[in-house]
């Protein structure tokens, strides 16, 4: 009798602990995430999570994976960049992409009651996955517009592509906006603020240097003035020395 | 819900019986108890011999779908070959990396060495492959499936330009290069897998395809299966 009555309390201790499953589930086995997957991550990641609960951050070692994941740039360029795929099918991709960087970018948002970003470094990563996915999906985006015009080099095609391309210039400007907001960042995350205005800022520049950069350069410098960070200060009079040194060169 | 909570919560449901039974014993405490005790084991035999079978069957119908079976093909009837071939069946896998719509192919290399020669062949395990829809017009899918296909065939040749390289008949050393030759497409078969993401990236899926077909072009001369060996002085 004895036996029969730890066979049942085995059985329900084996079913109370599997009743605990995780209660945030990832796709971290898969190599690449794809629109899908992003689908369900944001989700997760936006309303999965309990208002006083810790969401995936770079420094928590379990959890570091997920944001990493997340911002991983190669999970857009592995399709974007592939030659072998129609640049429609791409262009497509890339379309969804930048959808749900949109709603990514609502993830790591939060503030505390002093107005300092809870997740700066995050917010920053995922920021700066959607400067770089940008400059794909313009190009993309313009590359097709080039491929499917009657007559590539009409006034009309060249408008149009160059309207593209300020568009994506103002929407880099945005990324300047957070200057304003940098007693909102940690130290760390001022100079992840710098890396973005480094790495991100002149990979656009090299790629459109006949661009107008006037808008730019103005905000620029306007938050030079403002910001009281050295860094943040180095970074974006680096800037405003491409700008200029592009416009010399085109001259 | 949890897959395990699923899987104990049928096996609570299918127990059920017996369980009610157990209640019943410990709730009388009477002489009679000897009775229900061994109905109650008669029960549980029986119900563990059910689902023993059971298992057994859906774990073999998982293995060989014997109820649609195809023989194995051989590497000469390639161009034939189409989801429809694909008579596996699927009960545990619901899908590949969260992605339902996947497919999984089977093949082997098959090998028999008589007296002077050797028979060794690349085989298509159609009742053991398996894809989510057999109608699906997924040509991508269908290609990389089939490029696994096509790696076995480019082994089973490397394993006969090998084998037919011996100045000696050596029973040994065929089984060698052939356990050898097995080993290294296994690791082949994954490393494509792994490159290509199961062809989601498809720049890598094409420079497989390439890289195959000119591979298998080369080793043209050993494309049929069975080698002779003249023993060399």
């Amino acid at each position: 009798m004895k036996k029969i009555k730890y066979f049942l309390l085995a059985i329900i201790c084996l079913t109370l602990t599997n009743c605990n499953s995780d209660k945030h589930e990832f796709p971290l086995d898969k190599r690449y995430w794809d629109t899908n997957d992003y689908d369900n991550v944001i989700l997760e990641l936006r309303f999965g999570y309990e208002e006083d609960e810790n969401k995936p951050t770079f420094d928590n070692p379990e959890q570091r994976i997920i944001v990493q994941k997340l911002t991983d740039e190669q999970n857009f360029k592995i399709v974007l960049k592939d030659k072998e795929l129609g640049i429609k099918h791409r262009n497509k991709i890339a379309t969804e992409f930048f959808n749900h960087w949109k709603d990514m970018h609502q993830i790591y948002q939060a503030t505390d009651r002093k107005d300092k970003y809870l997740y700066d470094i995050e917010m920053l990563a995922v920021w700066q996955y959607g400067l770089s996915l940008q400059l794909e999906y313009f190009k993309l985006g313009n590359d097709e517009i080039i491929e499917s015009a009657d007559d590539p080099n009409s006034s009309r095609i060249k408008n149009t592509i160059n309207s593209n391309i300020q568009t994506l210039i103002s929407n880099y400007i945005i990324y300047l906006d957070e200057v304003n907001n940098e007693k909102a960042f940690s130290e760390k995350g001022k100079t992840k603020l710098t890396e973005g205005i480094n790495m991100h800022f002149s990979k656009l520049i090299k790629l459109y240097p006949g661009a107008n950069f006037s808008g730019m350069k103005n905000k620029a410098e306007l938050m030079l003035k403002k910001s009281e960070s050295n860094e943040v200060k180095s970074a974006l009079t680096k800037l405003i020395e491409l700008i200029d040194s592009k416009k010399k060169e085109e001259k | 819900m949890n897959d395990k909570l699923i899987i104990i919560l049928i096996i609570l449901l299918y127990f059920s019986p017996v369980f009610y039974q157990l209640y019943l014993l410990l709730k009388e405490r009477k002489e009679e108890n000897k009775k229900l005790l061994k109905r109650l084991l008669r029960f549980t035999k029986y119900s563990f011999l059910i689902l023993i079978f059971t298992s057994i069957f859906f774990g073999v119908l998982s293995h060989t779908n014997f109820l649609n079976y195809e023989k194995p093909i051989t590497f000469d009837k390639y161009d034939q070959i189409t989801f429809k071939n694909f008579r596996g069946l699927e009960f545990f896998k619901k899908s590949l990396y969260s992605n339902e719509r996947f497919a999984y192919v089977v093949t082997s290399i098959d090998s028999e060495i008589d007296d002077n020669s050797v028979t060794v062949q690349s085989l298509f395990y159609p009742s053991r492959s398996f894809v989510y829809k057999k109608n699906t017009n997924s040509k991508e899918l269908l290609t990389h499936e089939k490029y696994h296909i096509k790696i076995t065939e480019l082994f089973t040749r490397k394993a006969k330009e090998e084998i037919s390289s011996l100045k000696i008949f050596d029973k040994n050393k065929i089984k060698g290069i052939i356990r050898d030759v097995k080993t290294k497409e296994r690791a082949f078969q994954k490393k494509y897998d792994y490159n290509t993401f199961h062809s989601y990236v498809f720049s890598e899926q094409k420079r497989y395809e390439k890289e195959v077909d000119s591979l298998l072009t080369l080793l043209t001369a050993y494309k049929k299966p069975k080698i002779t060996i003249d023993e060399k002085n």
